[in-house]
This record gives structure tokens, sequence and C-alpha cells, in this order.
């Protein structure tokens, strides 16, 4: 018999009907792309979303203030702030987990893998976290300094947000490699240990087109559903993401 | 005049949601035929929509139509002013595509932009197909043709696709009448 898991909807139409409805629930999803191609606003989106849907959503921002992605969501038509009021979105920034954890950011040693492991699962479970964006693990993963650690620490974490139920993006930065796109199968990821432990990846990246850029994402894995492996172009608008399939006799420049 | 707008009540009479309307006027009344749908659609019918212009700039065709219909409820999409003016100034009822090799995104745009509209009865009208020929090779615009017309025939709206018959190629239009559901010749008598 099929099991048909139940799925995640990240209520950004584009890509629930490319992925079969959404993200399997429970899945540790890879969003990768170059800087700029839409990593951090199709995250919120995905939180404010679930927000909306009654499910608690957290945003942990390893490299910014939580100030400042506010301050940057307010330009998006999508956002409510009432969803912060009313507890079912969280904004994190480092500062505030190391306050969880007791600490002030100069005696904390990021290298340490499990008090960070502690700590958000001490969220997930507190909060009853449903959806997490992390931004960037990327930037986690830069101060573990050894492969064997990054792998055991994405694997860790994956493991611990899924035995709790919640569905995650963990976003990860790319170097672009050519034209700000990059040649797919090559890596999603900054230390390319991060892909092989995630169940799924959505790759964002560009094209050119005639002098002109655009931007496109394409699901390149999704463990637990059928999902389309065509490549789609990405509008970042105030209303947020808008996917349409990319026209393929303009995929290649010229 | 009076007889393209009679034409045109005529011809618009059943047209229904979901389904699109490929119009091909004659290149001599090609703006009387906008006029008339528009006035149609806008002013007969109560509706609002969205107008997608990729032949001259949406300035130009608010000012022409704007002395006779009501545009409160309709949004642009406009992929010449960046071409033939540079960067436009900021309006509140456009957005603009840089380029119209950005066919796509006339397509997200063109959703960004139904979402303002207020009247329950909405229509997309887009102008034209044999403008794009222009900038876009036969085979991306038919890919194009293609996907415009699943898209907006998967939405609850009323949707014309525009081109001047005389300017549009063999390979162009037959792609044209076999995706659109109704054909719409006008004028050329
Ligand atoms: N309010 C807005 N409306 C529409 N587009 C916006 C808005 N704010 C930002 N953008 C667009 O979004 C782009 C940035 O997207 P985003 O921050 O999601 O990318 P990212 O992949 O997270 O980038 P980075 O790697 O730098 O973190 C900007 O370059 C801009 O083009
Ligand atoms: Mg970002």
């Amino acid at each position: 018999m099929v099991v048909v898991r139940s799925k995640c909807k990240t209520g950004i139409e584009g890509l629930d009907n490319i992925l079969g409805g959404g993200i399997p629930r429970g899945n540790t999803v890879l969003l990768s792309g170059p800087c700029g191609s839409g990593k951090t606003t199709l995250g919120m989106e995905f939180l404010v979303n679930g927000a909306k849907m009654d499910e608690n959503s957290v945003f942990i921002s390893v490299t910014e203030p939580s100030s400042k992605v506010i301050t940057n969501l307010r330009g998006f038509e999508f956002f409510d702030e009432n969803l912060i009021k009313k507890e079912r979105l969280y904004l994190l920034d480092m500062v505030s987990l190391y306050a969880r954890l007791g600490m002030e950011k100069k005696d904390y040693k990021i290298q340490e893998i499990d008090p960070l492991i502690n700590i958000m699962e001490d969220i997930v479970k507190k909060l009853k976290v449903k959806r997490l964006v992390i931004d960037s693990i990327t930037a986690i993963a830069h101060q573990l300094e050894s492969r064997v650690r990054i792998r055991e620490f994405v694997f860790n974490l994956g493991k611990t947000l899924s035995d709790a139920g919640c569905t995650s993006l963990l976003i990860s930065e790319v170097a672009p490699t050519g034209a700000w796109g990059m040649t797919p199968g090559v890596t999603y990821s900054a230390y390319g240990v991060e892909e092989a432990i995630a169940d799924g990846i959505i790759l964002l990246g560009a094209i050119e087109r005639k002098g002109y850029m655009l931007r496109t994402l394409h699901v390149v894995k999704m463990r637990g559903t059928m999902h389309s492996l065509a490549k789609y172009i990405l509008d970042l608008t105030p209303n947020g993401v808008v996917l349409v399939p990319l026209l393929k006799w303009g995929a290649e420049s010229g | 005049m009076a007889d393209v707008d009679k034409e045109i009540v005529q011809k618009l009479k059943d047209i229904n949601r979901y389904e699109t309307n490929l119009i091909l006027p004659a290149v001599n009344n090609y703006f009387k035929s906008i006029q008339g749908i528009m006035s149609y659609l806008v002013t007969k019918k109560g509706m609002g929509g969205v107008y997608v212009s990729a032949t001259r700039p949406s300035k130009a065709i608010m000012s022409r139509l704007g002395s006779e219909i009501n545009l409160d409820d309709v949004f642009f999409v406009d992929a010449v002013s960046y071409m033939v003016e540079g960067v436009p100034p900021p309006s509140g009822n456009v957005i603009f595509v840089e380029s119209p090799t950005m066919l796509e995104m006339m397509m997200t745009k063109t959703e960004v932009q139904l979402k303002k509209v207020k009247s329950a009865n909405k229509f997309v009208l887009f102008d034209s197909i044999n403008a794009l020929a222009v900038y876009n090779n036969e085979n991306i615009l038919s890919e194009f043709i293609h996907v415009l017309v699943n898209n907006l025939s998967g939405k609850e709206i009323y949707s014309f696709i525009l081109s001047v018959s005389e300017q549009t190629s063999e390979k162009i239009s037959s792609m044209l009448k076999m995706v659109c559901d109704n054909t719409v010749e006008l004028g050329g008598e």
C-alpha cells in the first residue's frame, strides 16, 4: 500500500503545484542559491503563510539582527506584523539564541555543536514549532571548521527537527560559478556535505537572456513526493514569490 | 467607428470565463478595436482588469482611452516604456517589465496586477502578440503563446489576446488559433 505523507503547504501557489501539494511534513530542505536569488524572501513567505494557517513558525537569522530582518519584511505585502504579536511568527537572531543559553555572545563558541542543537530542539519543542527557517546554514557551517563536524551538525539537526514534526528550510549560500547561475549537479552548498543529508533541495539561480537576468527555481530532489523537475522563472514581487514555467527556447543567453 | 463597435458588441456577447478569445483586428482599425473592446468590457459590462501593453507605452494608451473610459480599476503591465524611453517614472497603476524579451515576467506581473482588481468580473487584455514578434523569435513566441493561454485559462477571468492580422506570421497565427477557444476577426471588410 502506498502511504501518502501529509504535506506542509508552502502557500506559494506555484511552488505547491511543483511539489504536488507541498513539502512532505518533517522534511529538512536545503534552499540553495547565490546572493540576491530570493532565498530569504521565499523562506519568509513560507513561514508567514504557515503562521497565517496557525502553525507556529520560527526564523533564525544567523548573520543579521532580527530588527533588520523585520525592516526588510515590512516591504512585503504578505507580511502581517500581528503574527508576531499573536506568537505565531518568531524572528530570532543569534543574540536571542545565546540569551536562551544564558550566555553572552562573547562567551559562546559556535564550534560546540551539541549546545546549538539542544537550543534549537528546545525552541522547537517549547514553542511547538511546525516550520523553521535557518538563514543561513552556511554561516553556521563556516564556523564549524571541518566537514566532519558540518556533516554531524546537519545530520543531528535534521533528525531533531524531523522527530519534532517540524518542516525546515536550511538556507544555503552557493558561490556563483559562471554568470550568477551554476551548473546543476555540481554542488548545492558551500561545503558540499549539506546536500547529501537533506531530504530535499530547492535550487534558486539565474539565467541571462539578451542582456537581462531572470531568476530561476527548480526542485532538485524532495523525498516523499513526486515533483516537477522543470526550471521555473521566479519573480520577487511585493506580494512575494510568483512562479511561471521557464520558456525553454529562451533558456540560453543570446 | 460605430461599425467596429457594433461588430465588437455582437461578437463578444457570448464570451465566457476560463476561455481565451483571440482578437484579430485589421491594421487600419487596430486602435478602434482596442477602444471598442475596452469600452465594452469596462463601461458596458462593468469589469475591471489588466491591460498588458507590449505595443505602446501605457501612458499613451491611458491618455487615449482615459477620456472616454474610467480606468480606475484597470491595471497595466507595460513592456515597452523601458525600450522607448529608458527608466520610466513610477506610476500607480502600472508595473513595468524591463524588456519585451522577458516574456515570463509579463505573466508574473499580470498575476500581481490581477490581485488589485476590485470588480467581480475581471479581464486580461494582451496587446499584442505581433508586437512581441519584433523582439522574440518564432520558437520562443510559440512556446510563450502556449504557456500564456494555459496560464490565463486556469483563471476565473475573461481573456483576450490581440494580434494584428497582417502583422502576424502564418506559423504564429495558426498557433494562436489552435490554442485559443474563440477567434474574433474584426474589420477587414
Ligand atoms: N519589497 C520588495 N518587493 C519586491 N522585491 C524586493 C523587495 N525587497 C527586496 N526585493 C528583491 O529581492 C532581492 C533580494 O532577495 P533575497 O534577500 O530574498 O535574496 P537572498 O537570496 O536571500 O540574498 P542574500 O544571499 O543576499 O541573502 C533584492 O535584490 C530585490 O531585488
Ligand atoms: Mg538572504
